[in-house]
């Protein structure tokens, strides 16, 4: 077990510094620093140019400059934004809380939603109930989040259901609110985004959830307990959900890369404060520290998830320890 | 077991005969997707008639032109009838890009217009714009489909075919490109080229990214099925009958890697094109005023909009439609995966 987990931390490190020189590379192929366009302005002192262009490390030849970035890096230095003229660490990290927090709650209600449904699905195979849900299933399957999540605002605006837009209303941040109150405010703002991201995961959930239960039930060991007379929920929630649930702790840990694409967009069009506004702003105005610093954040979590369902899973079903997990990348 | 519709070979031909369509899409748009009617922004879906004013049915529909200034409200002036005309001369253009034309499907005369969809906020047609905005997305889709599965392709062959370390280290390579999130590392690579493009290189520009961040899935893929058959009896054989590397390659490699690379292809087409809406959307991939579905859904924003201008929604209906298309013609090209594909955990 530690060695398998030495193993994976080991890739996980490596990879970390592989996708930041990748993205370092970038910023130093890009044409055009911003202070390009800031040279044009005609208020603009050559003094400041210079204190400017040292101050983002822009003359030194490019390996000095990996180096200093690396340095710098490994020690949570990542810069400074050029268009806010704040350290970039702190920047991103708050944003990457509300990225968690709108991943965390969009998954949750996923899994909530899906979990029971398929499991249901699975045991009523051929009802009604069973053939609408695929329905909706195949339906929601085919259409992509952006979609789901601006048809939702459209109609978050029209019924007025829930706010469509922002964290937290300009009310709530003023004096004087309790801060039980504070968090009812971005909870109500937290359910439009968290319903759309809930929405393009669960399909693929309930999918999963149905298959692998439908093949547990269809196993000669829970006709063996059918014929033994054992009560039907019990077989359902006791002898099928325990071998059913693996591949879905795996689908968990892995569900989060497609979650963070997912949410950029979300984010985006629900003026939810996360990651995705912010990487969107940095490329418009071409604010590489933090263009870098986004990007290097999404892929640790990304890692991080994969890590932790790496271990869960072999934690949960030691078989996997050498063979599945290693190539379920 | 699987929660799946059952396939629907139609989806092909519907999708083929929709990309043809839209190749020639200024046929079927009765303006230019860039002409501007100032007078008549956010007008609303020109409402088509078969009964006139005075009760009397018509067997040629036909619309009336905007009574006073045209826009939000929606009176028509009834004195005189405009009949749709079906392949009449209007503006020249050309079809798929080659030949000169000057019909189009359906237009009528000036002074009254033929607003399908509505209009945007600068008063261009909707309807006109969805449909040539259709072929910038959906073959940039299709074009860095081409690339990535291309270079993927190349890659994941070589790979296989190689072993040993070449293999090792393509793969960790696509390992990484793997694991990242790949709309993060889309905006990255996009922030390495200039924010104002011409058109036509942001197509060029959008797709060569998508596929040069989506190359790794389908590498992988080809590599485990290349690196199987190498394994196989078959290989043994082919090696015994002492065939060259170029006979392989031809006569086993290819036609094996292509059965993988069809299904590939109709799971990647739609990603990509929902990558350049995408892109699009945020101002990043087709600049205006060139119409994109990105760019038209960025019309919809703020919200609020289309809760009163209701067509401005209809690029999302487009979009559903298209993309259960998609779904549906993807499951039909599905085969069932060959032996050699198949890992255990049947990735």
């Amino acid at each position: 077990m530690l060695r398998f987990t030495l193993a994976r931390v080991v890739r996980i490190v490596t990879l970390a510094a592989a996708v930041a020189a990748l993205s370092f590379a970038l910023v130093a192929a890009a044409p055009g620093h911003v202070d390009d366009t800031w040279r044009l302005e005609p208020g603009y002192a050559p003094a400041a140019a210079a204190s400017i262009r040292a101050r983002h490390d822009l003359d030194a030849p490019w390996a000095l400059r990996l180096m200093r970035w690396a340095r710098a890096t490994a020690g949570g230095d990542l810069g400074t934004s050029v268009e806010y003229d704040v350290p970039v660490a702190p920047l991103v990290a708050r944003r990457v809380g509300r990225t968690l927090l709108l991943g965390a709650v969009g998954t949750a209600l996923a899994w909530l939603l899906a979990v029971p449904m398929g499991i249901l699905m699975a045991a009523r195979q051929h009802s009604i109930f069973d053939r609408a849900g695929r329905a909706v299933v195949v339906m929601l399957l085919a259409i992509p989040e952006p979609v789901l999540a601006l048809s939702l605002v459209i109609v978050a605006v029209r019924t007025g259901l829930a706010p469509a837009g922002g964290m937290v209303a300009v009310r709530a941040v003023e004096d004087g609110v309790s801060s039980w109150a504070q968090v009812l405010d971005v909870a109500r703002h937290l359910a439009l985004p968290a319903v759309a991201l809930a929405l393009g995961l669960a399909p693929t959930i309930l999918r999963h959830v149905r298959s692998t239960m439908r093949e547990a039930l269809d196993s000669p060991f829970i006709i063996a307990a059918r014929a033994r007379g054992v009560p039907a929920r019990r077989i359902v929630f006791r002898s099928a959900l325990r071998p059913a649930a693996p591949p879905l702790i795996a689908l968990l840990g892995l569900s989060v890369g497609h979650l963070l694409g997912a949410s950029l967009l979300v984010e985006v069009l629900t003026g939810w404060p996360g990651l995705g506004p912010l990487l969107v702003e940095a490329t418009r105005s071409r604010d590489m520290p933090v263009v870098v610093a986004v990007t290097l954040a999404a892929a640790l979590l990304l890692a991080a998830s994969n890590l932790a369902a790496d271990l869960a899973l072999s934690w949960f079903d030691p078989r996997q320890r050498d063979s599945a997990v290693a190539s379920a990348r | 077991m699987r929660v799946r519709p059952r396939p629907w070979p139609g989806a092909i031909v519907l999708l083929a005969a929709l990309h043809l369509a839209v190749l020639s899409a200024e046929f079927f748009a009765p303006c230019a997707p860039d002409q501007q009617h100032r007078d008549a922004p956010y007008a609303p879906p020109t409402r088509i008639h078969v009964v006139d004013a005075a009760g009397a049915w018509h067997a040629v529909p036909f619309v009336y032109a905007p009574a006073g200034t045209p826009g939000a409200d929606a009176r028509e002036d009834t004195s005189r009838r405009f009949p749709l005309r079906l392949l009449a001369a209007g503006p020249g253009y050309r079809l798929a890009g080659l030949v000169p034309a000057r019909r189009r499907l359906v237009s009528v005369d000036p002074p009254a217009r033929l607003f399908v969809l509505g209009t945007d906020r600068f008063g261009r047609d909707l309807w006109s714009r969805l449909i040539v905005g259709a072929r910038y997305s959906l073959f940039a889709g299709l074009l860095a489909a081409a690339l990535a599965l291309g270079v993927g392709g190349l890659i994941g062959g070589t790979a296989g075919y190689a072993g040993g370390w070449a293999d090792d280290a393509l793969m960790w390579a696509a390992d990484l490109f793997m694991s990242l999130p790949w709309v993060y590392l889309l905006l990255a690579a996009r922030s390495l080229l200039p924010l104002d493009l011409s058109p036509s290189v942001a197509l060029v520009a959008t797709a060569a990214l998508m596929g040069a961040i989506g190359w790794a899935r389908p590498a992988r893929i080809i590599r485990s099925a290349v690196a199987s058959w190498r394994s196989s009896d078959d290989a043994l054989a082919a090696r015994a009958i002492g065939a060259t590397p170029v006979r392989i390659v031809a006569r086993h490699l290819v036609p094996l890697a292509a059965g993988v690379l069809v299904t590939q292809a109709a799971l990647a087409v739609p990603r990509f094109v929902l990558a350049e809406i995408t892109l699009s959307f945020l101002g990043l991939g087709a600049p205006e005023p060139a119409p994109s579905w990105g760019t038209l859904a960025a019309g919809m924003i703020p919200p609020g909009l289309v809760a009163s201008h209701w067509w401005l929604a209809a690029p999302l209906a487009a979009m559903v439609f298209v993309f259960v298309l998609y779904d549906r013609a993807a499951l039909a090209l599905e085969r069932p995966p060959a032996w050699h594909v198949l890992t255990p955990n049947g990735r």
